[in-house]
C-alpha cells in the first residue's frame, strides 16, 4: 500500500467515521426510540416521513437548521455558545478509543478498527465522561434563568455520585483483564472463553444502573424531568445549539452502550468464542456482532424509559450511595479475593 | 517531528489558557479556562507518552477539582469581581511576589539537568508505580490519604458547628 494512503488517507478516514458513526446511531437511536416508545404506550409514533418514519430525524435535524437562534439578554454569551460544544467534545472524543472491530488485514496492511489504543484507555474514557458535566453546568448556569440552573446543578450531583460505582465495577474489569486497554479487554475474554458479564453478573448489573442514570436518562432524567423543570439545563436552548445538547445525549448512550459490549459482553466475540461447534459465528464479521449487541443495550434503554417511573431526586441519591456504592465496594473486594487466591 | 509540534501547540495552549485564568473579570470564564489549561496540560502528558499522568489529570483535576471550583461558585454566587483600591505597599507585593517566584521557577528550571529516561512500556511503568505507592513509599501515601480525610472530617464540623448554632 502507498505511503499516502497508510499514512495520510486511511488516519483521516478513520476520523471521519469516528465523528459520522455516532451521528448516524444518533439518527437510527431517535426513530428507534420514537417509535418503540410509541409502540409500548398503544400509539403510532411518527411514520409518515419516509418507510415507517425512518426520516423523521432527518426532517427534525432540518428544521432546527431552520429554527431561529434565541439567547437571552442577560444570558453570559460566551459560555453559552461554548457550552453545546463543550457536550459535543467530550462524547466525540471518547469514540477514538472504542474498538469496533478486529483488525482487517489488506495484504501487508492491517486496518485497525479503531483510532487510538492505549494502555489507560478505560480511564481516559471516563475522564472525559467526567467533562462532559462542564458543558451542562456552564450551559445551565450561562442561560441565567432558574430552571435551567436547577437542572444543572441536579445533574451534576447525579453525574458525579454515579461515576463511583462506575469506575468501582470498571476495576473489577481491568483486575481480571489485568489491562485497562479496552482492545486487550476484549481479547481476554476470547483467550479466557467467558464473556465477563458472565462471569461478574453483579458488576454488569452496577454499571449499567450507573450507565443510565450518568447519561441522564429516564428513569433517572431528573436533571431534564419535563414535569418539573420544563428541559432542565437546556430549557432555554432552541435550533441547532439545542440539537448539540441532544445529540450529544444520544452519543453518549451509545458511548455507554459500547463500553458495557467492550467490557462484559465481548466487543467484536461472536458467542461463546471458544466452543469448537459454535466456530461457524466466525464467519459473521465481528462488526456485525459489536452492532448487534450495542443496539440490544440501546433497545434496553428505550425499553427502561417506557416502562419504569421517574425517581424522586432523594431516592435517587440513596440509590447510589447507600446500594450501588456499598455494593460495588463489596463486589470489588470479592473479585480482588478470588483474583488473588486463583 | 509532529510529536514536537503538537506538544508544542498544547504547551502554547495550556500557558494562553493559564494567562486567560488570570486576565478574566467573570469567575466563571476563569473556570472554563483553567478546565481548558488542565486538559491542554493532559495533552501535553500524552504527547510525553505519560498517558496514565494525562488520564489521572483529566479524571482528578478536569472531572473532580473543576467542578468542584464550579459548584462553589455557584454556591456563593460571586458577581463580578470589583478591584478594590490599594495601598502602595501590598501593590508592591502583588507585583513582587509573582515576579521572585517566577525568578525562582525560572533559575530552578536552568539549574537542572533533565536527563531523558528510558523509554519502557507503559505496563512496568504501572507495575513500578504501584510498588512505589504500596510498597517502598507505603507509609507516606497512607498518611497523606489519613491527612485528606482529617481535612474532610474538619470540614464536615465547621459546616455543621455553624448549622447547630444558627439554625436560620
Amino acid at each position: 500500500m502507498t505511503p499516502v494512503v497508510a499514512d495520510f488517507l486511511i488516519p483521516v478516514g478513520k476520523i471521519a467515521a469516528v465523528i459520522l458513526y455516532p451521528m448516524v446511531m444518533v439518527v437510527v437511536m431517535i426513530w428507534l426510540e420514537r417509535r418503540v416508545v410509541a409502540l409500548m404506550q398503544g400509539r403510532l409514533g411518527p411514520n409518515r416521513v419516509g418507510f415507517q418514519g425512518v426520516l423523521q430525524p432527518v426532517a427534525d435535524a432540518v428544521k432546527l437548521f431552520f429554527k431561529e437562534n434565541i439567547m437571552q439578554r442577560q444570558a453570559d454569551k460566551f459560555l453559552f455558545n461554548i457550552s453545546p460544544v463543550l457536550v459535543m467534545f467530550s462524547s466525540l472524543l471518547a469514540f477514538c478509543f472504542i474498538p469496533l472491530g478486529e483488525p482487517i488485514r489488506i495484504g501487508s496492511y492491517t486496518l485497525t478498527l479503531w483510532i487510538a489504543e492505549s494502555p489507560v484507555g478505560l480511564l481516559i474514557i471516563l475522564g472525559l465522561s467526567s467533562i462532559s458535566v462542564f458543558g451542562v453546568i456552564f450551559g445551565g448556569w450561562a442561560s441565567n434563568s432558574k430552571y435551567p440552573l436547577m437542572g444543572a446543578l441536579r445533574s451534576v450531583v447525579q453525574v458525579l455520585s454515579y461515576e463511583i460505582p462506575i469506575g468501582l465495577t470498571v476495576l473489577t474489569v481491568a483486575f481480571i483483564a489485568r489491562s485497562m486497554d479496552l482492545v486487550e479487554i476484549v481479547r481476554r475474554q476470547e483467550s479466557s472463553g467467558v464473556w465477563y458479564g458472565f462471569l461478574m453478573p453483579v458488576s454488569f448489573v452496577v454499571f449499567w444502573i450507573s450507565a443510565v442514570a450518568e447519561t441522564n436518562r429516564a428513569p433517572f432524567d431528573l436533571p431534564e424531568a419535563e414535569s418539573e423543570l420544563v428541559a432542565g439545563y437546556h430549557t432555554e436552548y432552541s435550533g441547532m445549539k439545542f440539537a448539540y445538547f441532544y445529540m450529544a445525549e444520544y452519543a453518549h448512550m451509545v458511548l455507554v452502550s459500547s463500553l458495557v459490549v467492550i467490557l462484559f459482553f465481548g466487543g467484536w466475540l461472536p458467542p461463546f468464542p471458544s466452543v469448537k461447534a459454535l466456530s461457524f459465528l466466525h464467519v459473521v464479521p465481528g462488526f456485525i456482532w459489536y452492532l448487534v449487541k450495542i443496539m440490544f443495550f440501546l433497545y434496553l434503554y428505550v425499553w427502561i424509559r417506557a416502562t419504569f417511573p421517574r425517581y424522586r431526586f432523594d431516592s435517587l441519591i440513596r440509590l447510589v450511595w447507600k446500594w450501588l456504592i456499598p455494593l460495588s465496594l463489596v463486589n470489588f473486594l470479592v473479585v480482588a479475593l478470588v483474583r488473588y487466591l486463583l | 517531528m509532529i510529536t514536537l509540534a503538537v506538544f508544542a501547540l498544547f504547551g502554547v495552549l495550556a500557558l494562553a489558557a493559564a494567562v486567560l485564568v488570570i486576565v478574566q473579570r467573570n469567575v466563571m470564564h476563569s473556570v472554563l479556562y483553567l478546565a481548558f489549561t488542565v486538559l491542554a496540560t493532559a495533552g501535553v502528558f500524552f504527547t510525553l507518552q505519560a498517558e496514565y499522568l494525562g488520564a489521572i489529570q483529566i479524571l482528578v483535576y478536569g472531572g473532580g477539582i473543576v467542578v468542584l471550583y464550579i459548584f462553589v461558585i455557584i454556591i456563593v454566587n460571586l458577581k463580578e469581581i470589583v478591584p478594590e483600591r490599594r495601598k502602595l505597599i501590598p501593590k508592591l507585593f502583588l507585583v513582587a511576589v509573582p515576579v521572585l517566584l517566577g525568578a525562582e521557577v525560572v533559575t530552578l528550571v536552568l539549574r537542572t539537568g533533565f536527563p531523558v529516561a528510558a523509554a519502557c512500556d507503559e505496563g512496568t511503568r504501572f507495575k513500578e508505580m504501584a510498588e512505589m505507592l504500596l510498597a517502598s513509599y507505603m507509609a507516606p501515601f497512607e498518611l497523606a490519604s489519613v491527612l485528606l480525610l482529617a481535612v474532610l472530617i474538619g470540614a464536615i464540623i465547621v459546616a455543621r458547628r455553624k448549622h447547630i448554632d444558627d439554625p436560620d
